[in-house]
């Protein structure tokens, strides 16, 4: 142990913010390592030291300092390195060592709920730090059966995961499937919640989003009570929820709130929304090249004459329009906030009004473009509504080579696809029919 | 590496579109077609196509039609004809109205409805009417009401436009099916330009093959009150010297036939009308109202009668009375030849029960 102390000392002296300090009081001897960067060096001061001076002997601070609830005693050799990296101070006192935890946390804000609102759910997110969030979490789902199991991946160094669950509800197939998963992780460093995500994904080529991510205490805390299970990541306001179905995706934390009416007109809107944004470019160029008679004639006679100065053919139109649309969005995410107004609103006029007049795309194709832009804003979830953008590039090559026949087709093959997902055991496209008492439970 | 290879061909083969893929500003679509009988003895068909110009602002006052006629042995050839005097791809997806010349449904019109029929580009739920004098007058007129080319043509055939009492609208696919269909007769509105409008007020009768009858626009009005059951109609009669005229509302009429007698068939037809007083210049509210009904049963009673004797003595059908012996008895093909005999015989017993609602004003 005391070795080990030494060798520590030795492997970290190139770091500035390694602290040595000793102590010697009356007969009292003790050296204290931490790294200033993440120690609270206040609480060393009034936890460590300023007890020496009140205790009489040696044998009363020792008894002072194994009561204290932040003191534990280091298992193995390793454990004092990675200890040491997360806010803790080593204690060497007569060839023994300690752990003392003195985090100091900077970051522990509550940011505003920004990337997913709702109306009348909490305002706001959570916070970079998971105790921060499993006190959110707690206050918010005050029951026994909460369990929170701190995990970590494999590999060195290690993020800490923790996982959440209530213990009654939960799926042990999914818990078990989680666990064994989480542990077979091997990246070097986990960024995020959304990184996590990508590297739970088992599936090489994806794109459907098989977690969900939020940053809502609410949703989790909804999620809790289906039986998911929750997983938070050191450093990230986002956490995770497994398992997912298209369903979650799609749902606000509104549509609890709002009166049945509202919620399931709600619903229905985005799902509507979700067909037009994945289907209308294709729709467009069926129409336009493939059977225009299914166009009303006063329709199909004024696309007509606003095409007729076009010199693409519509499929061209329609990927011009698309890739427009699709950088605007990209920029407008990426700018910093101040400039992104300016570029949305060039961009828009661009889009709108110079396409049109200098004759790339006809004046429907701007009305298609928008109602697909919008409806794929109405997707609550970020990720699955990146997921639909892409998705709608493949429906635009079908149509433009066998028109509806090839939507249809392309259609069966996606619903195919995601009735042959599978997020952690779990059918993905389980929707909202049927098994009602089951639904809760997932 | 092999499906980015792949996704690049499909889309190469994208751009080397085949005649599938061709965008609407390069098709012209046919809105109304008609069909006559030729001068010529060899090109007997005389194929008219109104073409609609795509427009991109819709301007009733500019002249956006165009029309194509060429006479050919058969009415394919007279298209192929006109498909070489045309720069863009014919679609027939918006085709609202065929129109049947009069020469040629005086004729036959088999071919040219088994043509229409054929084609599977052509929508069956367009309108058709029988064309006077012909069926290119018809198309070349422009009325001033249209807001796109062809447009009037359709409203006006339609009852999505107008509803008059004198149209009978005709669907391709009802005349198609009425002349296939044992026991029922095809007919089909006549139209006629007169001084840049439509005028439709009358209905021709066919049997399966040609023209029988044209009925007068009061029969038309009778003939239209039976054959829906769909009030849009005044009656008009008089009363103490006083036009009086009644506004039905509702409408319902009920076929049975009675062959119990084998002498004598009889078909009892019942119409039962509700309506509201429109036009009357003396005040009713306290009179009987009784007496005001009754003169309208018996008015409606000798029309309807004299139509149906009209209808018997043609040999024709167009309400169906022989799809419903059909429909009604169990002998099979038996039935049709009996019914046959059965027509011909059968006497026809109207009776029409009027009910007045309301006078129309305020008391």
């Amino acid at each position: 142990m005391i070795e080990a102390f030494q060798l520590i000392k030795k492997q970290l002296s190139t770091s500035s913010d390694l602290k040595k300090e000793l102590v010697r009081i009356q007969d009292i001897e003790l050296e204290i390592l931490y790294l200033v960067s993440v120690c609270d060096e206040k609480k060393i001061k009034a936890d460590l030291i300023f007890p020496i001076l009140e205790c009489s002997g040696k044998e009363e601070f020792k008894d002072y300092l194994t009561s204290l609830p932040d003191i534990s005693k280091p298992e193995k050799d390793q454990d004092i390195l990675q200890k040491l990296m997360i806010g803790h101070a080593c204690i060497q006192m007569e060839n023994e060592l300690f752990l003392f935890n003195a985090k100091k946390v900077l970051n522990n804000q509550l940011g505003d709920a920004s990337s997913e609102t709702a109306i009348y759910g909490s305002q706001r997110s959570f916070s970079d730090v998971i105790d921060t969030n499993l006190n959110l979490i707690r206050y918010r789902y005050p029951s026994p059966n909460l369990v929170y199991e701190k995990s970590k991946v494999s590999g060195v160094p290690q993020t800490e995961v923790g996982i959440i669950y209530d213990s009654l509800l939960v799926d042990k197939g999914v818990l078990s499937e989680l666990q064994t998963q989480l542990a077979s992780v091997k990246p070097e460093v986990i960024l995020s919640a959304a990184h996590l995500q990508r590297l739970l994904t088992t599936r090489k080529y994806s794109l459907f989003p098989i977690l969900m991510i939020t940053e809502r205490p609410d949703r989790v805390v909804l999620n809790l009570k289906q039986g998911k299970v929750v997983l938070l990541v050191e450093g990230s306001p986002f956490v995770l929820i497994a398992p997912a179905t298209f369903y979650d995706f799609i749902s606000s934390m509104d549509d609890a709130f709002e009166q049945l009416w509202i919620s399931i007109s709600l619903v229905v809107l985005r799902y509507i929304s979700i067909f037009i944004t994945v289907l209308l470019p294709g729709i467009y160029i069926s129409m336009v090249s493939f059977n225009p008679e299914l166009f009303q004639a006063q329709l199909a006679f004024s696309i007509a004459g606003s095409r007729a100065n076009i010199p693409y053919p519509s499929y061209i139109e329609v990927l011009i329009m698309m890739f427009l649309i699709d950088t605007l969005i990209e920029a407008s995410i990426r700018l910093p906030k101040s400039i992104s107004a300016a570029a949305t609103t060039v961009g828009g006029l661009i889009l709108g009004q110079a396409a049109q007049q200098a004759n790339m795309v006809s004046n429907i194709m701007i009305i298609v473009t928008s109602a697909i832009g919008i409806a794929n804003f109405v997707v609550p979830i970020n990720s699955m509504s990146f997921a639909l953008r892409i998705v709608k590039y493949p429906f635009i090559l079908l149509a433009s080579l066998f028109g509806y026949v090839g939507l249809i087709a392309g259609l069966f093959c996606l619903i195919v696809y995601l009735n042959d997902l599978k997020s952690f055991g779990k059918p993905y496209l389980k929707v909202f029919i049927g098994e009602h008492e089951k639904l809760g439970k997932l | 590496m092999k499906t980015i290879y792949l996704l690049v061909l499909c889309f190469t083969m994208a751009i080397q579109s085949g005649c599938a893929f061709k965008d609407i500003d390069k098709r012209i679509f046919v809105i109304a077609i008609g069909v006559d009988k030729s001068d010529d003895i060899n090109n007997p068909y005389r194929v008219t196509l109104k073409l609609a110009l795509p427009t991109q602002k819709l301007d009733p006052s500019v002249n956006n039609t165009q029309i194509i006629s060429e006479n050919s042995k058969t009415i394919t050839g007279a298209i192929g004809r006109i498909t070489a005097k045309t720069s863009k791809d014919l679609n027939y997806g918006l085709l609202e109205a065929c129109v049947l010349g009069e020469s040629i449904v005086n004729e036959n019109i088999n071919e040219p409805l088994n043509w229409l029929s054929r084609r599977f580009d052509i929508p069956m739920e367009g309108m058709v009417a029988l064309g006077k004098p012909n069926a290119e007058t018809v198309l070349k007129m422009k009325p001033r009401s249209e807001n796109y080319s062809g447009n009037a043509l359709f409203l006006s055939l339609s009852e999505s436009g107008s509803i008059s009492s004198f149209t009978v609208p005709e669907h391709l696919y009802d005349f198609y099916r009425r002349t296939t269909e044992k026991g029922v007769d095809p007919y089909l509105p006549v139209i006629e330009t007169e001084n840049e409008v439509y005028k439709i007020d009358t209905a021709a009768l066919l049997d399966k093959q040609k023209l029988k009858v044209i009925l007068t626009p009061d029969e038309t009005r009778v003939f239209k009150e039976l054959l829906q059951s769909y009030p849009h109609f005044e009656i008009t009669t008089k009363m103490v010297d006083q036009p009086f005229v009644l506004t039905i509302e509702q409408l319902k009429s009920r076929y049975t036939i009675y062959t119990h007698n084998k002498n004598k068939p009889i078909i009892h037809v019942t119409v039962q009308m509700r309506g509201i007083v429109e036009e009357f210049v003396n005040q009713l509210y306290e009179e009987n109202w009784t007496k005001f009904e009754k003169h309208v049963e018996q008015e409606e009673k000798t029309k309807i009668s004299s139509l149906l004797k009209k209808l018997q003595k043609n040999g024709i059908d167009p309400f169906g009375f022989g799809l419903l012996y059909r429909a009604t008895r169990h002998e099979g093909d038996k039935e049709w030849e009996q019914w046959q005999s059965i027509y011909p015989e059968a006497i026809f017993d109207v009776n029409v029960k009027v009910s007045i609602l309301g006078t129309g004003a305020i008391k």
